[in-house]
């Protein structure tokens, strides 16, 4: 399978399977095993995008999430995702991918003209040029020439799904420090999960092979994986990375499920909560810094070793490492060794740490690269010789097609630092690195700067803590090359932010590193500056004449590698975003095609819209029935709260306004439950079945806040109280019978409860049976006509209800619904809690000041009522409105002005054209409104102004004739 | 002697995967005790360091104050019972009409249950009230194949939806 710049088979690679995928619109073959990356350096690719400002080639730049050049844009239309690193995306049959920021082809970009105006668009450019004459007048250009990728614009048709773990022990990061620390982990005793964000587990073993306490690589690394996968504690999870930790220990890992035999999701995310995190997640490799440091063949140089040990790929035939450490001869080792030629080695330093001729290689000791030729991709460097203070001497040129660099390894802290972990500068590693902590979280090994793998190794054999540092043989030469033109030297190539973009900051006084950081934009990129920071920093530092730990690092937030919000979702989309409840009679409501609305988290039928109609007929039809004949409604979804015990009465004459202990059994009696602050809570009917036993009905949306906040109450305050609560909302289906025939329809049914008026009049409740089942029917009433709420246990209610329109059927009953129960209650002026109230309404608001002052007992929010602001003549009232023309408009939410005024009085809170009056009447909370009955005002809405008079609000049956009747 | 008929919102609805099952089970009835005076041994020995569990598969420990009883008989029976020899300062009431009690069997039981919650230990015998696909639910583990999601009635048929298609997203 050799040819092009395949040598020979990788770990990976499956050269028995191979893979045709795209790449442009063009067709191209790799194997199963490699990436996108890998299969298209392979096949001599070397321009993988344009940069974000000034549209320069870019080519891979890593093998891993520190990918800065190859951002690719897979698939298309609702599973089209941008900014894919293509040095992680495993390559798969039919695979789509193109390149991204450019036009109109990434070999031909038009766009790449702003690199040749380069020192027009400095950092902040925009901040400073875009502001005259509008903004808006450069945005369409501005927003279709940058950014990454295309966004898919219609929903994702994929799955997603979301995990919970609780155990002892997370290990984040599967390499060799991460597998000994797990196993470690298991043999104490815990539960442990490690994950590894690669495919395979292994970590830089995959890429650098390297005897491991005394065994071959693969020997040692097959033993642990085993190991690890077959310990019953241990779960062990590949393609897993871990994004955020947060506070008490709970981590977020994202599992890229489908390639992990997760079922039909394509991603999972997953939570872990655990006693103990233990980091090892490495280290990552830094850039240098020099002139036209971005052309495509200039690659980290950890990243050819990768590409080469686990894909069989080389990065050029005509290599050169360049950098200012010992890695350098080690990687040149290792390239000999699979017959990779490097034509010479660049080191910064004077004195590397390793031997080195054996190597048979020229090394040029004390250089720098200082610059590189090429187009869209490398030909050359230019290498400058430092001789102490003479500084450059000499430079001469070298050609090349693929440079690696290796500006030293950095802890990779952004875990640890999601928790503020506290970092500090290690000067021989030019590197930040974690403190120890003592609340449960450790980092190990490259992650904890200790790049002696052995020893890391070692500490975690003896459970000790790994607080060394291994330091550089030689200590570390500069990443910074002097000379070159500093607009050219990129820092964060992902954002296209060069040496003279901080240059600019510094000047303009930028020179806060949180400044810096927003105003040239290094490391707010996709890779959130994995490669770019550390530089920056360093550079920083130099410049402001600062140590770089008085200069300090940026806040590292979560999460560590961009998440999908598909992933973040999981599959809480659609029907499932949150529960739903349904009523009893549910499917009784569809099979009458009602219109069904969610009322709080309840599916309620608005109203039963009949063939031809819309849904205001359907509305006026249902209010004219029950005014003249009978409807039914589905009341299942109202609070039920049975309050029982000794001291029932005294309870819930503290927690509502009314007087409860006077109420006779079988009596029922309206209430007002206010807050702390007098302010009302909920209204609902409370209800004594006997002398220790009472039912209180809330409002729907209110019914579970109602039951804590009294549970709340009782278990917090009234504690002396014998006193139980119990939440029967959910035992009991309501059906609701109103209208002038109430009584003639509920006598169809079998019941031992005594219908009459006389027996059972208006705001009572009875107890019995109906159709031999339990019953407690109310006499309440939300529509000011008779009425009766008919409880029976929920799973009866669906056959009471179609057994009610079939008994009903010769007296015209019709079901009705929530927005036709709406319009009833406006009609006879009955507030709706959180519709005609507010967050400030208190009783006094809605003309209960007198019910509240006559009572002598305590109750809660009672003190609150006698505040100065509480009873102020001008606070918003309670009033009915009706408009002075009949055919005039009332719209809720409608200010309230004084005629010819702008300024608001009130609002319109609610609004409905009354069947039964034929005119429009609504209610409103008005400045002083209980002293400005038949007042005229104006209502305004989106600038047009009716004329309304301001009334009582009761507007129907104002004596209540009816609902007594 | 009703002349209504019952009904749930789950019934005749269930699901059959590859390594799953769903359906709704009639097998209990449940009453509700609830009273700060409930004695701990009234009910069921109930250790302090056990809670929460079951007694004989018959009592769920819902908090000090609260327990929910399975039984296979006729509830009213059972309410009756309560009612008869009521406990000081508890009282009892029928709640069969307001659980839906929704069966999960097959081999796949426990990855789907920890796949959102890892609150539950899987010991037989198991029971306690928790948050699961944001409702509260109460989990019963009559086996590592076999448990019982008891939900509130109007939540019960968006639950078994919610199961079924987390069932089919993990390919169960």
């Amino acid at each position: 399978m050799s040819g092009g710049y395949r040598i020979g088979e990788g770990q990976e690679i499956r050269s028995e399977e191979p893979i045709i995928f795209r790449f442009n619109g063009k067709r191209y073959q790799g194997y199963a095993g490699d990436t996108l990356a890998s299969a298209l350096l392979a096949s001599g690719v070397r321009t993988f995008g344009r940069s974000f400002k000034r549209h320069r080639p870019r080519g891979v730049f890593a093998a891993g999430v520190e990918e800065t050049g190859a951002l690719i844009q897979v698939g298309e239309g609702a599973r089209g995702i941008p900014n894919v690193r293509a040095s992680l995306l495993p390559l798969v049959q039919g695979l789509e991918t193109r390149t991204q920021s450019h036009w109109p082809s990434v070999e031909f970009d038009l766009f790449r003209t702003f690199d040749y105006f380069s020192s027009l668009i400095p950092a902040g450019f925009y901040n400073k040029t875009f502001i005259w004459p509008s903004w808006h007048l450069y945005e369409y250009f501005i927003r279709h020439t940058a950014g990454f990728g295309v966004s898919p614009k219609s929903p994702d048709p994929d799955r997603y799904i979301e995990r919970h773990l609780s155990v002892d022990v997370l290990v984040c990061g599967g390499g060799p420090v991460g597998l000994s620390a797990a196993l470690a982990a298991e043999e104490s005793g815990g539960s442990v999960v490690i994950a590894e964000q690669d495919t395979r587990f292994g970590g830089s073993l995959l890429s650098s092979p390297t005897k491991v306490q005394a065994q071959t690589c693969d020997q040692w690394l097959s033993e642990q994986v085993a190991a690890v996968t077959c310990a019953d504690q241990i779960q062990a999870l590949t393609h897993t990375r871990v994004t955020g930790l947060y506070d008490h220990n709970l981590a977020l890992a994202v599992r890229r499920a489908q390639e992990s035999g997760g079922g039909a999701a394509r991603e999972e995310l997953i939570s872990i909560r655990a006693k103990k995190i233990i980091v090892a997640t490495g280290a990552i490799e830094q850039p240098l810094v020099f002139e036209n440091n971005d052309r495509p063949g200039i690659m980290l140089l950890g990243a050819m070793q990768s590409y080469l040990h686990r894909y069989g790929v080389v990065a050029g035939r005509d290599l050169v490492l360049a950098g200012n450490n010992d890695l350098l001869y080690k990687a040149a080792s290792d390239f000999a060794d699979r017959g990779v030629f490097v034509s010479a080695i660049i080191d910064s330093r004077f004195e590397p740490g390793v031997p080195y001729k054996h190597l048979g290689l020229p090394v040029h000791l004390g250089c720098d690269v200082v610059n590189t030729s090429g187009g869209k991709s490398l030909k050359g460097i230019v290498v400058s010789q430092r001789k102490g203070a003479d500084f450059p001497a000499e430079t001469f040129k070298l050609s090349c097609n693929a440079l690696g660099v290796s500006g030293g390894l950095a802890p990779c802290v952004h875990l640890a630092s999601h928790v503020k972990t506290p970092l500090r500068y290690e000067e021989s590693l030019a590197a930040f690195v974690p403190e120890p902590r003592s609340d449960g979280l450790d980092v190990i090994g490259a992650a904890r700067g200790n790049f002696n793998l052995e020893a890391s190794l070692e500490a975690v054999a003896k459970g000790a803590a790994d607080t060394s540092t291994a330091e550089y043989s030689q200590g570390l030469g500069p990443r910074f090359s002097s000379v070159g033109k500093t607009s050219n030297q990129w820092v964060d190539l992902l954002y296209d932010v060069t040496v003279a973009d901080l240059d600019l900051a510094i000047r303009e006084n930028y020179s806060s590193v949180e400044h810096m950081k927003r105003y040239t934009t290094n490391g707010m990129a996709v890779d959130q500056g994995k490669t770019s920071n550390l530089n920056a920093l360093t550079h920083l530092a130099e410049a402001t004449e600062r140590s770089i730990s008085e200069v300090g690092t940026t806040t590292y937030r979560p999460p560590y590698m961009p998440v999908s919000l598909g992933a973040l979702v999981g599959d809480k989309t659609g029907r499932f975003y949150a529960p739903v409840r349904e009523l009893p009679m549910h499917r009784q409501h569809l099979q009458l095609r009602a219109e069904m609305e969610i009322y709080g988290a309840w599916r309620r039928p608005a109203c039963y819209p009949q063939p031809g109609e819309d849904e205001e007929s359907a509305v006026r039809r249902e209010v004219l029935t029950v005014r003249a004949g009978v409807g039914i409604c589905d009341g299942s979804a109202l609070g039920k709260i049975e309050v029982r015990g000794p001291d029932a009465a005294e309870f819930l004459n503290f927690i509502y306004l009314n007087n409860v202990p006077t109420l006779k059994v079988g009596n029922c009696r309206y209430g007002l439950m206010l807050n702390e602050k007098g302010v009302i809570f909920d209204d609902g009917v409370f209800c004594r079945l006997g002398d220790t036993d009472f039912l209180v009905s809330t409002t729907s949306a209110h019914a579970a806040h109602v039951f804590s906040t009294m549970e709340e109450w009782l278990q917090c305050e009234l504690m002396n109280m014998d006193v139980t609560l119990m939440n029967a909302t959910e035992s009991w289906a309501n059906v609701t019978i109103a209208g002038p025939k109430a009584r003639e329809l509920l006598n169809r049914f079998d019941t031992d409860i005594d219908l009459s008026r006389d027996a059972f009049p208006f705001m009572g409740i009875r107890t019995g049976h109906l159709e031999g089942v339990p019953t407690r029917i109310m006499r309440v009433s939300f529509s000011g006509e008779v009425c009766f709420e008919v409880n029976v246990p929920a799973a009866y209610g669906p056959d009471l209800w179609d057994e009610a329109l079939r008994r009903g059927e010769d007296l015209g009953v019709t079901p009705y619904g929530v927005e036709t129960m709406m319009v009833l209650r406006i009609e006879k002026g009955y507030m709706h809690v959180g519709s005609d109230t507010d967050g400030q309404t208190v009783a006094q608001d809605v003309g209960w000041g007198p019910v509240a002052m006559r009572k002598k007992a305590d109750f809660i929010g009672k003190r609150s009522l006698s505040l100065p602001n509480n009873v102020r003549g001008d606070r918003l009232q309670l009033v009915g409105l009706e408009p002075l023309d009949r055919r005039g408009d009332l719209i809720a939410g409608a200010h309230l002005t004084n005629k010819g005024e702008t300024k608001s009085q009130g609002y319109v809170t609610s609004a409905c054209f009354s069947p039964t009056l034929n005119r429009p009447v609504g209610m409103g909370l008005l400045k002083g409104g209980q002293e400005r009955m038949d007042e005229e005002l104006e209502s305004y809405d989106c600038g047009i102004r009716h004329g309304l008079r301001v009334t009582s609000p009761v507007f129907f049956d104002p004596e209540g004739e009816r609902l007594h009747g | 002697m009703a002349s209504l008929k019952a009904a749930s919102p789950i019934e005749a609805r269930s699901y059959q995967g590859q390594a799953i099952s769903l359906g709704e089970s009639l097998e209990y009835g449940f009453v509700q005790v609830k009273g700060r005076n409930l004695p701990q041994g009234a009910l069921g020995k109930i250790g302090k360091d056990a809670a929460p569990l079951t007694y004989e598969g018959r009592v769920i420990w819902i908090g000090p104050d609260e327990r929910i009883l399975l039984d296979d008989r006729e509830t009213g029976e059972l309410l009756a019972q309560c009612e008869s020899d009521p406990l000081p300062g508890c009282f009892a009431r029928a709640a069969s009409s307001g659980l839906i009690a929704i069966e999960i069997k097959g081999t796949s039981t426990r990855r789907l249950i920890e796949n959102e919650t890892s609150a539950v230990p899987f010991t037989p015998g198991f029971a306690a009230r928790l948050r699961f696909a944001d409702l509260a639910v109460i989990i019963l583990v009559r086996s590592a194949d076999e448990v019982l999601c008891l939900v509130e009635r109007s939540a019960a048929s968006w639950l078994f939806e919610w199961l079924e298609n987390r069932a089919t997203t993990l390919g169960l």
